[in-house]
């Protein structure tokens, strides 16, 4: 039974300082939070739904934490149920579209999301929706007469649910580093057939072997989300990684001791202490004259 | 210079081997009121000296006064202090013994107690000054010799031990002295003489031993003084602290270290040949010769003084120039000019007067002298660490000043007193002065 | 959206909610088990301390790593920081979030936003200064026990479990980035402060008796995030990136580190000391807004 009191004063512990974090906020009556959904596809496979929710609080926008969030395909009902998040410290929160969403992506012109906070305590019932057309882009790699050259086409379904390629889409073209993307261009628009191109810079490090990841992406818009596209080409400079921590130096771990030091310290320590174990020995010598 | 081979100098020892031997045990069997007071002085300033140690145990290094800035405080100039004092050994014992100053043979043994005693106690202060002293074992286990310290450790105990050596070689005869007369000691203190006097009996092949060993550590002692000085002068002068980055510091700490141990025998031998009645043994000789020699280890350490600190002025670089502008006119400026004036040149001047360098008057300036070279150090530690590159915005009012708190004080007291009564110990264990090394050069 | 924060979104928010799932289902739920699980505290990625059953620890947040594994840097990386002090406006929001993800108590700063002028004639401006992280660094090379070490990645860090508390490192250290715990941390009366598992990726718990320094925060790279300063600065003062990639971000835009250090003449603080810092400072220059006396609010 001890378990079960432990769990209720976890839960508790966790209604209670939800509650206090609220108090200032409101006394009896519910404010009002802002929901803001995005669409964000990460490859044809791996899409998400972001969250943030915000409210405001002596007159700044302060994020709300530790609120569910349902999220919804089409209408509110448990046919159209994708799932739900609590919200994280910055208020955000991200949802991945389960199997159920796929199964029903291919049929439909455009996605609607919704998102709703229902029976909060703090909040008032509240919830935004989300239209989306889906876009998918194709990338291509082109080497001509040395040049490096980025090619993107973007494409959405037609009413028929064929693809064509769509002009005038805004289009980052990146290059993936380690804790962010790098543009290698600036904002570039599709042309009349839904084709974008970038110069792909000659002198940007690749990883050992010079391969780097090219990003391109449609940001934020209306009616497409946030899409990304990526290909791993062989174009960047090969870098190589010296390891100076693991030679020999002063700053060094013990094991990269400097091999004159090592020497030289355990050289005299030798000298010095032997001489002294002589000593003692031939001491020792008086004892038995 | 006399200072070199003196053939009279024993000769004021008009007295017999018998007499002699008598007088020179005297100090060892008899325990005065004196000597039980002074003790119980000594244990409380050691006990007050442990309160604060534990209270510092508690609550951390906060209850000093040192912070972030002054990272390094009293400890560490107090410990810097005892090393040069623990120089003293290997200049008496050894430089002038291998200058064959023979009149210097009655204080061999005193400074090597008294280097022994420092050393110790520098060894203790220097884990009272760590963070997580409960982590010491870490630097054997996990020790990296490209670290300072770890030279620092590692030259600390090899002289520590040559010192020990040094002063237990001598004491063999001694100790089969008291073996052999003293009757009426503790039945500890009988077994304690058997077993470390080696059973010596004075055979000649014994007396070659130990002639051929201390030979070999008297000249081996050299190198490793100067090491242990020059070592812990590194822990400063690695680093990029105006004042510490010099090239000179090592021949800086190792001269005034000589000049501080000198200073240091002087005190002691006054202080022994008045408390044990030994002046027939420590005689005005003495103190004259050491007079003259402390005039030339000033005139050394003065020398350093100058070159450490004119190019610096001259050039009045940055961070430097402030640290110089500091000590000159600056709020440590009435410490560095006294120190100046009392502990180096004052020495010069008044110890060329021979009436000067008679026991009381020179006992008294030694004094200074060492105040001098422990505020001395204070100096060198500490407006160092006062003067960053980078300025110091932002802190607590308490990160701008270093005035040691009264945790630290006590903790210095204890440790001198700890260094006294080491001294003292020993002392009332074992003849102050080497009686064989008297009678057989009589013979 | 990208890639990196997009994970980060979804890790904290499937982490929050796998707390409370937890909670309320082994609550609930039909297979309750007389025996408790053990709770244990962690550190969440945004710096909360959360209390959670110890098998949802592994599984579900970040636990930054013990200090044997940290002692290997992240591979194939070599970090860098860029200030930009043209853009320091002493908004001190870098020392706030610092402060707040270390749990660090005003007196010991990892950040200082220090005031500079570098001659009577020219004008102040504000530096903020963090830990170098040196290649040829001093203070790793005085340490007696190998407490601070530099790793393949170019980070120096603490391990606060074998500092001895020498402060040899301090002495040793010219920019003065060091910090000391003289006393009892304070913010180890915070209920289960003491019982963070440490690591010296976050350099939490602080230890009393032991030094401690800016780390660039490797628990966060680990995550391919930047460290919380560079996020927190509304000026997009600073820049941090890896060098090997040439690529350096203050969390809105992402330029190449080679170009930026060229157009706008970048330094390293006191070169001529030889420590090769890892930090790059732009020059005061071209400001975009002039400087302005602003009072710390130390004093509060
Ligand atoms: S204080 Fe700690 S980290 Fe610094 S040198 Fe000493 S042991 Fe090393």
């Amino acid at each position: 039974m001890k378990g079960v009191w432990k769990c209720f004063a976890v839960v508790a512990g966790l209604v209670l300082s939800a509650a206090i974090q609220g108090h200032a906020a409101q006394q009896d009556q519910k404010s009002r939070a802002r929901l803001y959904l995005t669409y964000f596809k990460y490859s044809p496979t791996d899409r998400y739904l972001n969250i943030k929710v915000i409210t405001r609080k002596e007159r700044r926008n302060v994020p709300v934490e530790d609120v569910k969030i349902e999220f919804y395909l089409g209408e509110k009902s448990s046919a159209g149920y994708l799932g739900s998040i609590m919200t994280d410290r910055e208020g955000q929160g991200s949802l991945l579209l389960p199997l159920s969403f796929y199964a029903a992506a291919d049929t439909l012109l455009s996605y609607l999301f919704v998102a709703t906070l229902t029976d909060n305590s703090e909040y008032l019932d509240t919830d935004m929706e989300l239209e989306i057309i889906d876009a998918s882009i194709e990338l291509h790699g082109i080497v001509q007469d040395s040049q490096r050259t980025v090619q993107a086409i973007v494409r959405v379904r037609d009413s028929t649910l064929a693809l064509v390629t769509v002009p005038d889409v805004p289009l980052n073209f990146l290059v993936e580093r380690p804790l962010s993307l790098l543009p290698i261009s600036d904002l570039k628009r599709t042309g009349d057939k839904g084709i974008a191109m970038s110069q792909f810079p000659s002198d940007l490090p690749g990883d050992r072997e010079g391969y780097v990841t090219v990003v391109v992406k449609i940001d934020d818009h209306d009616p497409y989300g946030t899409v990304l596209q990526r290909e791993t080409l062989r174009w960047g400079i090969p870098t190589s990684f010296d390891d100076k921590s693991q030679k020999r130096s002063l700053w060094s771990a013990r094991a990269n001791t400097p091999i004159p030091l090592l020497l030289l310290v355990n050289g005299l320590i030798l000298v010095t202490w032997g001489i002294m174990i002589y000593i003692v020995r031939e001491l020792l010598q008086i004892k038995h004259i | 210079m006399d200072l070199v081979d003196n053939p009279d100098s024993t000769r004021e020892v008009g007295k017999s081997r018998q007499q002699i031997e008598q007088d020179l045990l005297r100090h060892v069997t008899k325990w005065t009121k004196n000597d039980k007071l002074w003790l119980l002085f000594l244990g409380v300033v050691i006990l007050i000296g442990v309160f604060a140690y534990y209270r510092q145990l508690r609550y951390g290094l906060l209850v000093t006064a040192m912070r972030d800035y002054t990272s390094w405080g009293i400890y560490i100039s107090n410990f810097v202090f005892f090393v040069a004092i623990s120089l003293v050994g290997s200049l008496v014992s050894s430089i002038l013994k291998l200058s064959n100053a023979t009149w210097s043979t009655p204080l061999t043994r005193i400074s090597e107690i008294i280097a022994i005693a420092a050393i110790i106690c520098a060894s203790i202060i220097i884990i009272v000054d760590m963070g997580r002293p409960d982590r010491f074992i870490y630097v054997i286990i996990f020790g990296r010799i490209q670290s300072p310290i770890i030279w620092d450790v590692i030259i600390i105990v090899t002289y520590l031990a040559i010192s020990i050596l040094l002063l237990y070689i001598s004491l063999i005869p001694d100790l089969a002295l008291c073996r052999d007369k003293l009757h009426d000691v503790p039945r500890w203190q009988k077994k304690l003489y058997e077993v470390f006097a080696l059973n010596w009996k004075g055979e000649k092949r014994q007396y070659q031993i130990i002639h051929k060993t201390s030979s070999i550590l008297c000249i081996m002692v050299i190198p490793v003084a100067f090491a242990i000085h020059t070592v812990t002068s590194w822990l400063f002068s690695t680093t990029w602290r105006p004042g510490w980055d010099s090239t000179n510091l090592g021949p800086y700490f190792v001269s005034g270290a000589l000049m501080a141990g000198a200073a240091v025998i002087i005190i002691a031998m006054y202080f022994i040949r008045n408390s044990l009645r030994l002046k027939e043994y420590i005689t005005e000789l003495h103190f004259d010769h050491m007079g003259k020699l402390l005039v030339l280890l000033s005139a050394v350490y003065l020398y350093f003084n100058i070159n450490e600190y004119l190019g610096p002025s001259f050039k009045m670089v940055g961070v430097e120039g402030e640290h110089i502008t500091e000590l000159f006119f600056g709020k440590y400026a009435y410490m560095y000019w006294l120190v100046q004036i009392f502990g180096l040149i004052l020495p010069i001047v008044a110890l060329i007067y021979k009436p000067l360098r008679a026991p009381f008057p020179i006992m008294v300036i030694s004094f200074l002298v060492i105040i001098g070279a422990w505020v001395k150090r204070f100096l060198i530690v500490i407006p160092s660490l006062q003067h960053p590159y980078l300025p110091i915005q932002d802190v607590d009012e308490s990160y701008l000043h270093y005035i040691p708190t009264w945790e630290e004080w006590a903790i210095t007291f204890a440790s001198f007193a700890g260094v006294l009564l080491i001294v003292t110990l020993i002392i009332k264990l074992v003849p102050v002065i080497p009686v064989w090394e008297l009678t057989d050069n009589k013979e | 959206m990208e890639k990196k924060e997009r994970r980060a979104f979804l890790k904290s928010g499937l982490a929050a909610g796998a707390i409370t799932l937890a909670t309320i289902s082994s609550c609930t739920g039909p297979n309750i088990s007389e025996e408790e699980e053990e709770l244990v505290n962690v550190l969440t990625p945004d710096g909360r301390l959360v209390q959670i059953p110890k098998s949802m620890a592994a599984a579900d947040s970040y636990v930054p790593v013990g200090p044997k594994e940290a002692r290997i840097g992240i591979p194939n990386k070599k970090f860098v920081m860029v200030v930009d002090l043209s853009r320091c406006t002493n908004e001190r929001k870098c020392i706030d979030a610092c402060d707040h993800h270390h749990h660090l108590t005003p007196d010991r700063p990892y950040i200082k936003v220090l005031r500079m002028q570098d001659n009577e004639d020219s004008s102040p401006y504000w530096m903020p200064k963090k830990c170098f992280q040196c290649d040829n660094p001093p203070c790793v090379k005085v340490c007696p026990v190998s407490a601070t070490y530099k790793r393949s990645d170019g980070i120096v860090l603490i391990d606060n479990e074998r500092c001895i508390g020498c402060r040899f490192c301090m002495s040793a250290c010219p920019y003065s980035a060091r910090v000391f715990n003289w006393g009892q941390p304070p913010e180890s009366m915070e209920e289960g402060y003491d019982e963070i598992p440490y690591s010296p990726e976050t350099s939490v718990p602080s230890r009393i008796g032991t030094v401690g320094k800016c780390d660039f925060c490797p628990d966060m790279l680990r995550q391919d995030k930047v460290p919380h300063c560079i996020t927190a600065c509304p000026n997009g003062a600073l820049y941090f990136g890896d060098k090997l990639s040439d690529t350096v971000t203050n969390g809105g835009e992402t330029v190449r580190l080679s170009q930026l250090l060229r157009e706008k003449a970048g330094y390293r603080y006191l070169e001529e000391l030889g420590t090769e810092p890892n930090v790059y400072y732009l020059p005061p220059v071209n400001r975009a807004v002039p400087f302005e006396e602003t009072l710390s609010d130390q004093e509060s």
